[in-house]
């Protein structure tokens, strides 16, 4: 994390390639979770688009779409490929 | 690292002889599958969460009898939702055959729980389901590449044929009989001392090594479906969009409903007279006659008439929608709005499960995580329209509302009321989750994460039936249990005198005073407390007791209806009080007691209750005395 190019993963480029930095996570519930999903250091992952009402958005991360709050996006950190 | 869950009493009896769990991620059709091989009708649907229990069923191949158990989907053995822990605890102490169900278009990600699986079994079948959607994305996979991989039998599936059910079937029976040879693979080994990131990781990168050597994907899937997602998530779109489809279901179901009610009503007045004559000749004392004429026969031929035609119409466009996946993207929509409520976006599932039957919505609160958000969900859940209340309020709106001469105009006027009525229950639910989340369930951090399923062309004939021989024949059937014992009640109810009034008109009576209070009269309200076993037998309490001094026999048709209820002093407010009462009011005996099995919590079912009634109330109160005071004015 000491490149300066890092950025929070809910303010990430819409259809742009970014690589997972770092996940701080304190819900360990939803830390599983993402694990599951494959949230992890180095893996790519791509910001779709945003919900109708705010406050969510889709990713595209190993070939799966999934939906999360920007409150938990903002503690992923990415950097752009 | 993680713990091991609870055991697990595996139950091997007496009436099978061996026994197979499908297990998978959530939403890979694990339960298509299942009521392929059963002939069940497990509860399938585009979205992941549907399943939330264990479901149990048979077949026969070659005289062996077999158990099938559809686990509900599990993303990991080592999951923490309600779902997962009961997943995980039969895979982890099962001596049973697994089939483990992979979504062949998302292989990588699926092969986590996979991994996890072999990793405590070999005795284990992989089915690459999706099969069709495999080779229109054009995606190659070796499969004895696969096989030889994970050292187990892998077999292409598409869940709803049955070549796929016949294959499943002898690939299993041959692993029982030893057969198949199956064999631990080393290098799929994990090691679980290491924290659940590295543990998950690990399996990541065994599942991209085996992924590299036998899957060829040419990348080729189309961005259709995230071109349609973008136009359901602008603002500009997406509103309209939802809101057009949600009056074209209810357009549907008004205008079909109605030419249908209309022929069950004719028939059942025709039928009326003979089976009245064959009564009197087979059952001498008229008051008998009188019970199983007017009491059960009346309520029990509404019931079916007016009650079943919605709903056959309805369920059917509805598993259509849930089929095509648009249900989760609703969630997703909504998880913006909800969340500011205290609530969670996947309330909207849970709240479109209650358009079925409230119960089904709160066992599928299951899905929601947070004790917080899920018991906020399970207290909201009754203020969307069930099965019994839908075709009281469409009822109610065709008498008030539909007063034109031309059918059509009469069923779009319906669908306008229902939708408003509709978008009130989503508003009150709203306005009570955050009431709710800023006072009685505060102080919880709570997260939405969700897997988007890719947007599928339903199965149009296929989900009819299933939907219709399912949903609409427990619907009819509970309709048909209730109406009777209900039917004879309310029979007993009118036609027991204390001082030359009925039961019914004294009970009345005496609320009359509150009922007038919210707009509406005693028997209205009668009607709702004596309707808490059955929210479907509101109305034909309410016209049994008005018939009881009425002499109007056919009131199956709305027409007849209409004039019944003007008669007995029916305004348009009294139209509006009762269909806000429909909607606000205590849920039904078995949701109640869901509500409670669910929670385990007297405090939350007490909620449950007297919440709605109390909106309900408020909400009545108010729009009689704005009326009063407009007429006053």
């Amino acid at each position: 994390m000491n490149d300066k190019s890092y950025v929070a993963l809910n303010t990430t480029q819409i259809n742009h390639r970014y690589t997972i930095l770092d996940i701080r996570c304190e819900n360990k519930a939803l830390l599983n979770r993402l694990v599951d999903f494959g949230f992890s250091r180095n893996a790519q992952i791509v910001r779709l688009y945003s919900s109708l009402c705010k406050g969510c958005s889709v990713y595209k991360i190993k070939g799966c779409l999934i939906a999360l709050r920007d409150k938990d996006t903002s503690n992923i950190f990415v950097s752009k490929i | 690292m993680f713990t091991k869950q609870k055991t697990h009493q595996s139950f091997i009896t007496q009436d099978h002889e061996y026994e197979i769990v499908l297990v998978g991620n959530p939403n890979v059709g694990k339960s298509t599958i299942f009521n392929s091989l059963t002939g069940l009708n497990q509860h399938t649907g585009n979205w992941s969460g549907k399943t939330v229990n264990y479901a149990y069923g048979k077949y026969n191949y070659e005289n062996k009898n077999v158990k099938v158990v559809d686990l509900p989907g599990s993303y990991s053995l080592h999951g923490y939702s309600d779902e997962e822990i009961i997943a995980n605890n039969y895979i982890s102490n099962s001596q049973s055959i697994m089939v483990v169900v992979l979504d062949g278009t998302n292989l990588l990600r699926n092969m986590n729980l996979l991994i996890q699986v072999l990793n405590i079994t070999d005795r284990v079948v992989v089915c690459l389901n999706f099969c069709d959607e495999i080779k229109k994305q054009n995606i190659y996979i070796d499969i004895d590449e696969l096989s030889l991989q994970l050292g187990v039998p892998v077999i292409f599936t598409t869940a709803t044929k049955n070549k796929t059910v016949e294959q499943i079937k002898k690939v299993v029976n041959d692993l029982y009989l030893c057969k198949i040879k199956t064999y631990r693979v080393n290098t799929l080994k994990v090691n679980t001392d290491l924290s659940y990131d590295e543990y998950t990781n690990e399996i990541y990168n065994i599942s991209e090594k085996i992924y590299e050597q036998c899957v060829t994907d040419k990348n080729l899937q189309s961005n259709k479906n995230i071109a349609i997602d973008r136009l359901l998530c602008k603002k500009s779109t997406g509103i309209p969009i939802m809101l057009i489809l949600l009056a074209i279901v209810f357009w549907i179901t008004i205008f079909g409903a109605n030419y249908l009610s209309g022929w069950l009503s004719l028939i059942f007045e025709y039928i009326k007279s003979d089976f009245e004559s064959i009564a009197k000749i087979i059952i001498i004392n008229d008051t008998l006659v009188s019970l199983l004429v007017d009491g059960i026969y009346t309520t029990l031929s509404w019931v079916v008439s007016v009650m079943l035609p919605p709903m056959a119409i309805f369920f059917p466009i509805f598993s259509l929608l849930e089929d095509s996946g648009l249900l989760p993207r609703i969630a997703f929509n909504t998880d913006g709005l909800f969340s500011r409520a205290g609530g969670n976006g996947q309330q909207a599932l849970t709240m479109a499960m209650g358009f079925g039957c409230n119960c089904c919505g709160v066992t599928g609160c299951r899905i929601i995580r947070s004790k917080k958000e899920k018991n906020i969900a399970i207290i909201t859940n009754s203020f969307i329209p069930c099965n019994g209340k839908l075709p009281t309020l469409i009822t109610v709106a065709s008498v008030f509302f539909a007063t034109t001469t031309s059918v059509v105009f009469n069923s779009l006027i319906t669908s306008l009321v229902l939708v408003i009525v509709i978008s009130l229950a989503i508003l009150i639910t709203i306005l009570t989750s955050y009431a709710l989340s800023k006072t009685v369930y505060k102080k919880e951090d709570s997260s939405f994460i969700m897997e988007i399923p890719p947007l599928r062309k339903p199965q149009l004939i296929k989900t009819i039936v299933y939907a219709l021989k399912d949903k609409a024949w427990y619907v009819l059937k509970r309709a048909v249990v209730v109406a009777i014992p209900a039917g004879i009640v309310i029979w007993c109810f009118s036609n027991i005198y204390i001082d030359n009034k009925s039961m019914l008109s004294c009970l009345g009576e005496i609320l009359e005073p509150f009922g007038v209070l919210l707009g509406l009269n005693g028997i209205i309200i009668l009607a709702f407390i004596l309707g808490f076993p059955a929210n479907e037998t509101v109305i034909p309490i309410i016209v049994m007791t008005y018939m009881s001094h009425n002499s109007l026999i056919d009131f199956t048709s709305i027409e007849q209806l209409t004039l019944l209820l003007h008669s007995n002093g029916w305004t348009i407010i009294t139209g509006i009080c009762f269909m806000i009462m429909c909607l606000f009011h205590f849920p039904c005996s078995t949701t109640c007691l869901t509500i409670y099995k669910e929670t385990k919590s007297l405090k939350t079912t007490c909620l449950s209750i007297l919440i709605p009634t109390l909106i309900g109330i408020v909400l009545c109160f108010t729009i009689n005395l704005l009326s009063l005071l407009i007429s006053l004015t």
